[in-house]
């Protein structure tokens, strides 16, 4: 079944499209859930949670892509749990790399509502070729390890984290130029 | 509650387009073989030896140990249209455990990557680190050397892959290592010589080209890719729990069991535009498959599994190939190998043949017979076979 009529089984409520969203996707949540939390028990939850979501989403929502939409619905819920399990995060390396574009939450509220920042992420994130897109989505997107964010793109684990260091002095540099960090 | 970084936060509001992008597979772009003549090559171990191989026109130089081998090789064109060259090179068996004494060595150098396999076919994967290997193009005469390429890896696929990877040649690698390795299974006879030690070294190779180590490390299924777990759940057979593997898509699929191996036409690879991304096997009595997953570049998902199966007839016992396409849905695609059942269906020549297939998978199978095409569903009863194409190609 294709996404479209996933979203259109959904929209009118109609149960099956939980279930064939569960067919299609289940792997694809848990990817996400269990990259993220690293706790079977938790992303299973989380994976739950995100059909239930879909379901009480749409309608009114209508995704195009309804891919998309889930790992970010997936995405969402995972950090809400990690977020209450634990509050460490912030010293992970993962997180603490990207504090080399922009240091703390203080500082966007100076210059930038959230959403812009998104959008200027995302703006920049379009004018990236698409395997460094993909390598910079995968990683701090789904939060996937280098060594799997590089293999999926089809790179050296050498290879990846040098362009994710270049991905990040790219993005600061942009946010600088937008006014949305400074030095 | 956590204050995570705000470019973490914001990328909550991540186009979704972009979002969906990054989990698919990235675009497989299948690259023209440069038509570059080989090399000489020479391969050298961790012993110490020194290996160069030096060409003077066509007459390529070995030497091995400051001892000079030459002569002795071969030079033809092979289905990809490169032209390969074996050359003579004595490599003990000390050095390489898991193979046994090479004879030869063959050489390929295609698009910047060089490719090495012993006189069965095996790919050489224990070169040393300081391996280096020269040689000359006869396109341009200009020197090769594996080191400048960034050759560094002391595992040879890996070091392969991360050549191809950097230089972006990834794509034709992959599909050169696929096509190496249906070549060599195509030859039952090598093959059966090859210890379970061998095989599974073979097939982990095979793994890694197609990627599937990767996919099947999500979802919390353990992915026996080791030697040991291999030989402990048998070659093949992927995952230790449930028996699948996620595809790239986050969709799982149920690889078979394998224990044995059978023909590969290597056509196969080639008679479409889709790429292989994972490659399965499965072996069970008279019925033996070979089963790649296509992915659709344009559709961007899997449209179909490619099954080369081979039956018995069960009048001559002669083996009668016919290839299945197992269409959309993936899941009943590869549903659990243990809920197949055997189901005999008659060829319009009269002779029955026993089909494998799933009980639940509702799949179209497609066999070709004295130049003639058929397909064949599973909701049909037993015994009936429609014939409803009459070229498939």
């Amino acid at each position: 079944m294709d996404d479209k009529e996933i979203v259109e089984l959904l929209y009118n409520k109609d149960e099956k499209g939980v279930k064939a969203a569960r067919d299609k996707f289940s792997g694809l949540i848990s990817r996400i859930c269990n990259g993220i939390l690293r706790s079977a028990q938790d992303a299973e939850e989380c994976a739950n949670d995100t059909l239930l979501k879909l379901w009480e989403a749409i309608p009114p929502e209508r995704p195009e892509n309804l891919t998309g939409y889930i790992c970010k619905v997936a995405r969402r819920l995972t950090l809400n749990r990690l977020r209450y399990n634990t509050s460490a995060m912030r010293n992970s390396d993962l997180l603490t790399e990207l504090d080399e574009c922009l240091p703390d939450a203080y500082s966007v509220e100076e210059h930038a509502e959230q959403s812009e920042l998104s959008d200027t992420i995302n703006e920049w994130l379009r004018g990236l070729p698409e395997k460094q897109r993909r390598l910079f989505t995968l990683r701090y997107f789904y939060m996937t390890s280098v060594k799997e964010a590089a293999h999926d793109c089809k790179m050296s684990k050498t290879a990846a984290t040098t362009a994710l260091m270049r991905l990040r002095e790219s993005l600061k540099k942009f946010l600088s130029e937008r006014g949305m960090f400074y030095d | 509650m956590t204050e995570f970084n705000p470019i973490f936060e914001a990328l909550d509001g991540l186009d979704e387009n972009i979002a969906a992008e990054a989990v698919r597979p990235a675009k497989k772009k299948m690259k023209k073989p440069l038509k570059i003549a080989i090399i000489a090559v020479a391969a050298t171990l961790a012993l110490g030896m020194s290996a160069v191989a030096a060409t003077s026109g066509s007459n390529p130089i070995i030497k091995i140990n400051k001892r000079q081998i030459s002569g002795d090789y071969e030079e033809y064109v092979n289905s990809e249209g490169y032209t390969v060259k074996t050359v003579a090179a004595v490599i003990p068996q000390s050095d390489m455990p898991t193979y046994r004494p090479i004879g030869k060595i063959r050489a390929e150098y295609v698009d910047g990557s060089f490719y090495f396999y012993d006189e069965l076919g095996v790919k050489i994967n224990d070169i040393a680190e300081d391996t280096a290997f020269y040689g000359t193009s006869s396109k341009d005469n200009k020197v090769l050397d594996s080191h400048a390429k960034g050759y560094e890896s002391p595992d040879y696929l890996e070091g392969i892959m991360t050549v191809a990877a950097d230089y972006s040649y990834v794509e034709y690698t992959e599909w050169v290592n696929l096509i190496k390795y249906a070549e060599y299974k195509s030859n039952t006879a090598k093959w059966n010589r090859l210890s379970l030690q061998e095989k599974i070294d073979f097939y982990n190779m095979e793994l890694e080209a197609a990627g599937v180590n990767y996919y099947n490390d999500y979802g919390g299924i353990s992915h026996p890719t080791t030697k040991e777990q291999l030989a402990l759940n048998g070659i093949g057979h992927f995952s230790a729990g449930d028996n699948q593997i996620t595809g790239p898509d986050g969709v799982f699929y149920d690889p078979f069991n394998a224990y044995s191996f059978e023909n590969t036409p290597t056509e196969i690879f080639k008679l479409f535009g889709f790429d292989p991304l994972a490659v399965e096997e499965m072996s069970e009595n008279k019925c033996r498959c070979f089963a790649m997953l296509y992915y659709d570049q344009e559709l961007k998902e899997f449209t179909q599994g490619i099954y080369q199966y081979t039956l018995t007839d069960d009048e001559t016992g002669a083996p009668i190939e016919f290839t299945a396409w197992h269409y959309a849905d993936k899941r009943e695609c590869h549903t659990d190998h243990f809920d197949f059942d055997y189901e005999y269906v008659t060829l319009d020549s009269g002779a029955e043949a026993r089909l494998h297939r799933s009980v639940n998978g509702s799949y179209i199978a497609e066999f070709e017979k004295d130049g003639a095409a058929y397909a064949f569903t599973t909701d049909l009863d037993r015994g009936n076979v429609i014939r409803i194409l009459n070229n498939l190609t």
